[in-house]
C-alpha cells in the first residue's frame, strides 16, 4: 500500500494553525448563530399547495411560467410552485427513479413520443376534462395526458450569417460548412424528436447521416435553454428548435434575421402534455389546473411565453405567427412503434456519435 | 464482558465496511447479469468509451508526472525566497474542491476566459484539453511533493561528493537524481493513472459530449439519463476491474524504500546547484503561475461577481447540507477507524493487520461512483431517492475519507498503546478511564486533523451527489455545477468562494477546538 502513502502525505501534512482561545469561541459563536438563520424561522401555516413538475425553460423568467402561476394563483387561492428537470425526457428519467415519491401533483412537458413510456410506470390518473374543439393536427384520444401545445421541430438559422439555408434535412447533414447543436435525445424532447426525424427520413441509413452530422456538430447538450442560448451566443450557425421560435425574435426582440429552415422531407411533430400524478394529495386542485391550462387566457400566455402553438383556436395572436414557416408534411410515427425501438435507435445514435 | 467490549466495535466497524462495500458490488454484479439483450458488450460504443478513459488518464499521467520531475527538480535544486510557501500551495492545490478548481480553470482558459482574451484566441476547453489541464491541476503538484521529498532525501555528502568528482549538470543529474526518480516514476504515473481514471467530476463538467465520455460518465448516463440499470451495472463492473488491475500493478511497482519524512531540509548552498540557469527559473515560474491562476481567477471573479452573489433559502439550505454531510460522514470516518484501530490492538497478528489495512483502503481502488451506483440501485426498490439521498453520501463519503483517517490516527494511537499500555496495565486501570486519560489526550490531534480532513474532503465531494441525489437537492458543489452549467461564472464563483470559507471555517473550527489541547496536556 505504499502508493497511498504517498497519496496520504500530500494530504495530510496540513500547515499548523497558531490558535487563541477567543477565537474558538467567537467562531463557535458563529457558527451556531448561522445555523438557525440558513434553515429559516418557522412560516405560517400556507394554504393549500399545488406542485407541478415542469421543465426548465418553461418557467425561466421570460418563459410562461411566472405568468400561468399568477393567473392560476388569482382564482385558486392556493400556491403554485414549480419543480424543474432540464429537459423533458428527463422529467421522464426522474419519475423513473423516483415514482410515487417524487412531491409533486402534475407533470407539464412530456410529449406524444413518451406517452406509452410514461404510462407504463402506472403513476398517472386520467385527466377527465371534457375537451374543447382542439387546433391539433390529428384528434386527439388520449384520456390520461392533455396536450397543452404543439409544434414542429426545425432549425434555426441567423439569415444575416447563413445566406443559402439548407433546403433538407439531408441537405444539412451533408453540408459540412454549417456549424449544428442539436439536444441529446436521452434527456430533451427536442434531441429525441430529431432521433425520429432522422429515422424517418433515412431509415436503414439513419447510422451514417450521424455520423455525416457529428462531423459538424459543435455540441450535444443537455437541455433546450443551453442549446439555444450557444447558438445565440453565435457559437453554431443553425439549432435544432421549432418554427415557432422565430415568433419570439419577432415580438419580443423585434427583429426578423433569425429564421426557421423549411425542409422539404416534412417537419416532425410534437405535442407537449400535461397530467395529474395519482399520488396527488389534491387531485380536485390539480385537476383545477388542468382544466386552467386549456382556458383560453392560458392558452394565450402558452403560446407567447413558451412560444408553441396554441391547441386551441384563439383570436388576435400576434402577428409574428402568421408568418410562420408551414411544414409541407407533419411527420408523425406510431407511438408504440416509438416505444419499441426507441432503445434500439439511442444505442444507433450514441454509437455514431461518439467515434 | 470485556471480551465483548475489547472486539465488538472493531468487528462491527470492519463487517460494517465489508457489508456497505460488498452490498453495493453486490447489487451492480446482480444487474449485470440480468443484461437479457448481451448487447452492450459488443457495441462499439462501448469501445470508444474505453479508448476515451485509458487515453485521458494516460496523458493525464504522462503531462502530470512528466512536468512534475521538471517541476521537482527546479524546486529541489535551489533555495529560493518563498519556497516553503510554494509547496504549502502544492499541498493546498490537492485538497481543494474538485468543482471550485474547474471553475477557476474556466475562468482563466475557458472561451471567455483571461487566456482567450489575451492571445485573441478561441480555444474551447469543453473536451479532452479541458479534462486534461483539470487532471494535471491536481496531480502535478501531488506528484511534484512526492519526487521533491525524494530528492532532499539525497545525502548532503553525495552532493559534496559530487562537487569534489567535478561532476555537472548533466553527469549529476545522471548519477544522482535520476536513480532517485527513476524508482518513482512509474509507480507515481500509475498511481495518477488510477485517480484520473476513477475521475468522474471532472469529466463531466468538462467532458462536453459523447465524443469524450468515460466509463464512469457512461455509468452516471446509463443510470441517470436512461434509467438502464444492467448497462450501469455492466458499465461498472468494468470500472471497477480496470480500477482493481491498475491499483495492484501501482503497488507493486512502487518500491519499498519510501521516505515520508516531511520536507524540512535546508541544504548548504554548496550542495545545491550553483548554476543559475534561467530555465530552471522559468519552470518554476510556469509552475507556479499554472497552480495559482485559477486559484486567482476564483477570488478575482467573486470579487467582482459580489453583485450577483446568489443568497437566497436554497444557497442557506445547501449549506447546511453539505455542512451536516461533512459532519456525519466525518465522525463516521473517525469512529470507524477509531474502533478499527482499537480492534488491531487487542488482535496483534499478522492477518488481522492486513486486513484491517486492507480494509480502510478499500475506498482508495472501489471507484466511489461504482459503490455509489450500487447502493442506489440497492435502496431503489425501498425509499427511491428520498433521505435515502443523505444516508448514501454520507455512507460513501465516510468511506472515501477512511483510508486517511485511519493512516493520520494509527501511528499516534499505535505509540500510546506501545508507551502507556503497560503502565495502564499494572494501574489497573479501567477502560473508561485509560480511554479518557491516555488514548483521547494521546491521539486527540491526529484525531482533529482527520475529523477536519473528511469534513473537507466531504464538502468538496460532488460524484456521489450527482449520481445518487435527488434532483432538487442541494450541497454547494451541486450548486456551483448548476450555476455553472447555466453559464452563470459570476454567482458561481461567490458560491465556490462561499464553499472554500466553510472549509476553511470546518477546519479551524475542529483545530481550533480539538486539536489545541493535547498542547496543553
Amino acid at each position: 500500500m505504499l502508493f497511498i502513502k504517498h497519496l496520504f502525505m500530500t494530504v495530510v501534512h496540513a500547515p499548523r494553525l497558531k490558535t487563541r482561545s477567543k477565537a474558538i469561541t467567537s467562531k463557535l459563536l458563529l457558527l451556531f448563530s448561522i445555523v438557525p438563520l440558513l434553515s429559516g424561522a418557522a412560516e405560517p401555516q400556507q394554504p393549500l399547495t399545488l406542485t407541478v413538475f415542469t421543465y426548465e425553460s418553461f418557467i425561466s423568467e421570460w418563459g410562461p411560467g411566472p405568468k400561468l402561476k399568477a393567473a392560476f394563483e388569482k382564482q385558486c387561492q392556493c400556491t403554485l410552485n414549480w419543480l424543474s428537470s432540464t429537459d423533458g425526457v428527463g422529467l421522464l428519467n426522474r419519475l423513473r427513479l423516483e415514482g410515487e415519491h417524487l412531491p409533486a401533483d402534475i407533470v407539464l412537458g412530456l410529449d406524444q413520443h413518451l406517452i406509452v413510456a410514461a404510462k407504463k410506470l402506472k403513476l398517472f390518473a386520467p385527466h377527465q376534462q371534457s375537451l374543447p374543439p382542439l387546433t391539433l393536427p390529428d384528434p386527439w384520444q388520449d384520456k390520461v395526458f392533455l396536450p397543452y401545445d404543439y409544434g414542429y421541430f426545425a432549425f434555426i438559422y441567423d439569415s444575416r450569417k447563413l445566406k443559402n439555408p439548407p433546403q433538407s434535412l439531408a441537405e444539412l447533414v451533408k453540408r459540412k460548412d454549417i456549424q449544428v447543436i442539436y439536444q441529446d435525445p436521452r434527456t430533451s424532447t427536442p434531441g429525441q424528436g430529431l432521433l425520429l426525424w432522422m429515422q424517418q427520413v433515412f431509415g436503414n441509413q439513419t447510422a451514417q447521416a450521424w455520423q455525416q452530422l457529428a462531423a459538424h456538430t459543435v455540441t450535444i447538450t443537455k437541455g433546450w435553454s443551453e442549446a439555444y442560448g450557444m447558438f445565440l451566443k453565435g457559437e453554431a450557425d443553425m439549432v435544432l428548435s421549432y418554427t415557432t421560435s422565430p415568433a419570439y425574435h419577432q415580438e419580443v426582440d423585434k427583429v426578423t434575421h433569425y429564421q426557421a429552415a423549411a425542409f422539404n422531407e416534412g417537419h416532425t411533430l410534437q405535442v407537449e402534455v400535461a397530467a395529474q400524478l395519482a399520488q396527488s394529495k389534491q387531485p380536485e386542485l390539480a385537476q383545477q389546473f388542468l382544466a386552467f391550462l386549456l382556458s383560453p387566457s392560458a392558452q394565450r400566455i402558452i403560446a407567447t411565453h413558451n412560444w408553441m402553438l396554441p391547441v386551441r383556436a384563439i383570436k388576435k395572436l400576434p402577428p409574428a405567427f402568421g408568418q410562420l414557416i408551414t411544414p409541407r408534411k407533419s411527420l408523425e410515427m406510431s407511438l408504440e412503434t416509438i416505444a419499441k425501438q426507441r432503445k434500439q435507435w439511442l444505442r444507433q445514435w450514441r454509437r455514431a456519435v461518439s467515434q | 464482558m470485556s471480551r465483548l467490549l475489547k472486539y465488538s466495535p472493531g468487528v462491527v466497524a470492519t463487517g460494517c465496511v465489508w457489508l456497505g462495500l460488498s452490498w453495493g458490488l453486490f447489487n451492480v454484479i446482480k444487474y449485470a447479469f440480468t443484461d437479457v439483450d448481451g448487447l452492450i458488450l459488443d457495441d462499439p460504443w462501448l469501445q470508444q468509451v474505453l479508448l476515451f478513459s485509458i487515453k485521458q488518464a494516460g496523458l493525464s499521467a504522462l503531462f502530470s508526472v512528466g512536468g512534475a520531475v521538471l517541476f521537482a527538480l527546479a524546486i529541489a535544486r535551489r533555495v529560493f525566497w518563498g519556497r516553503q510557501w510554494l509547496m504549502a500551495l502544492l499541498q493546498v492545490c490537492f485538497a481543494l474542491p474538485v468543482i471550485v478548481v474547474i471553475l477557476g480553470i474556466v475562468q482563466v482558459y475557458g472561451r471567455s476566459g483571461w487566456l482567450n482574451h489575451l492571445l485573441g484566441t478561441e480555444f474551447s476547453i469543453y473536451g479532452l484539453a479541458g479534462i486534461l489541464i483539470c487532471h494535471v491541476f491536481f496531480n502535478l503538484p501531488l506528484a511534484t511533493r512526492v519526487l521533491v521529498s525524494h530528492l532532499e532525501a539525497i545525502p548532503d555528502s553525495y552532493y559534496a561528493q559530487a562537487a569534489q568528482m567535478q561532476l555537472n549538470g548533466w553527469w549529476r543529474w545522471r548519477w544522482l537524481e535520476w536513480p532517485l526518480i527513476r524508482t518513482q516514476v512509474v509507480g507515481l504515473s500509475l498511481l495518477v493513472f488510477l485517480l484520473c481514471f476513477n475521475s468522474f467530476t471532472i469529466v463531466l463538467a468538462l467532458g462536453g459530449g459523447p465524443k469524450s465520455t468515460t466509463l464512469e460518465v457512461a455509468i452516471y448516463q446509463a443510470l441517470r439519463y436512461e434509467f438502464d440499470l444492467p448497462q450501469a451495472g455492466i458499465l461498472a463492473l468494468l470500472q471497477l476491474a480496470l480500477a482493481i488491475i491498475i491499483a495492484v500493478l501501482a503497488t507493486r511497482l512502487m518500491p519499498a524504500s519510501t521516505t515520508t519524512a516531511p520536507i524540512s531540509v535546508h541544504r548548504s548552498q554548496q550542495a545545491l546547484w550553483l548554476s543559475a540557469s534561467k530555465l530552471w527559473v522559468t519552470i518554476r515560474g510556469f509552475g507556479l503561475i499554472f497552480c495559482l491562476l485559477p486559484l486567482l481567477a476564483i477570488v478575482w471573479g467573486a470579487w467582482s461577481g459580489l453583485s450577483a452573489w446568489p443568497w437566497s433559502s436554497s444557497l442557506g439550505e445547501a449549506t447546511l447540507n453539505s455542512l451536516l454531510i461533512g459532519l456525519c460522514s466525518s465522525l463516521l470516518a473517525c469512529l470507524l477507524s477509531l474502533a478499527m484501530l482499537h480492534f488491531r490492538q487487542h488482535m496483534r497478528y499478522r492477518c488481522v493487520d492486513r486486513w484491517l489495512e486492507q480494509t480502510a483502503v478499500a475506498a482508495l481502488y472501489l471507484p466511489p461512483v461504482v459503490l455509489a451506483t450500487g447502493w442506489f440501485i440497492g435502496t431503489l426498490a425501498w425509499h427511491r431517492a428520498d433521505y435515502w439521498s443523505y444516508i448514501l453520501i454520507v455512507m460513501a463519503n465516510a468511506l472515501m475519507a477512511l483510508p486517511f483517517t485511519f493512516r493520520l490516527i494509527a501511528s499516534a494511537f499505535q505509540h500510546c498503546y506501545d508507551y502507556y499500555g503497560p503502565l495502564a496495565q499494572s494501574l489497573g486501570l479501567r477502560r473508561w478511564a485509560w480511554w479518557r486519560w491516555f488514548v483521547l489526550p494521546m491521539t486527540n490531534k491526529p484525531l482533529a486533523q482527520s475529523l477536519a480532513l473528511a469534513w473537507i474532503l466531504s464538502l468538496g465531494d460532488m460524484g456521489v451527489a450527482v449520481l445518487v441525489g435527488a434532483a432538487d437537492f442541494n450541497t454547494l458543489p451541486l450548486t456551483i455545477y448548476r450555476l455553472l452549467g447555466s453559464y452563470q461564472l459570476a454567482s458561481a464563483m461567490a458560491v465556490a468562494v462561499w464553499l472554500l470559507v466553510c472549509c476553511g471555517l470546518c477546519y479551524g473550527l475542529v483545530y481550533l477546538t480539538l486539536g489545541r489541547k493535547s498542547a496543553s496536556s
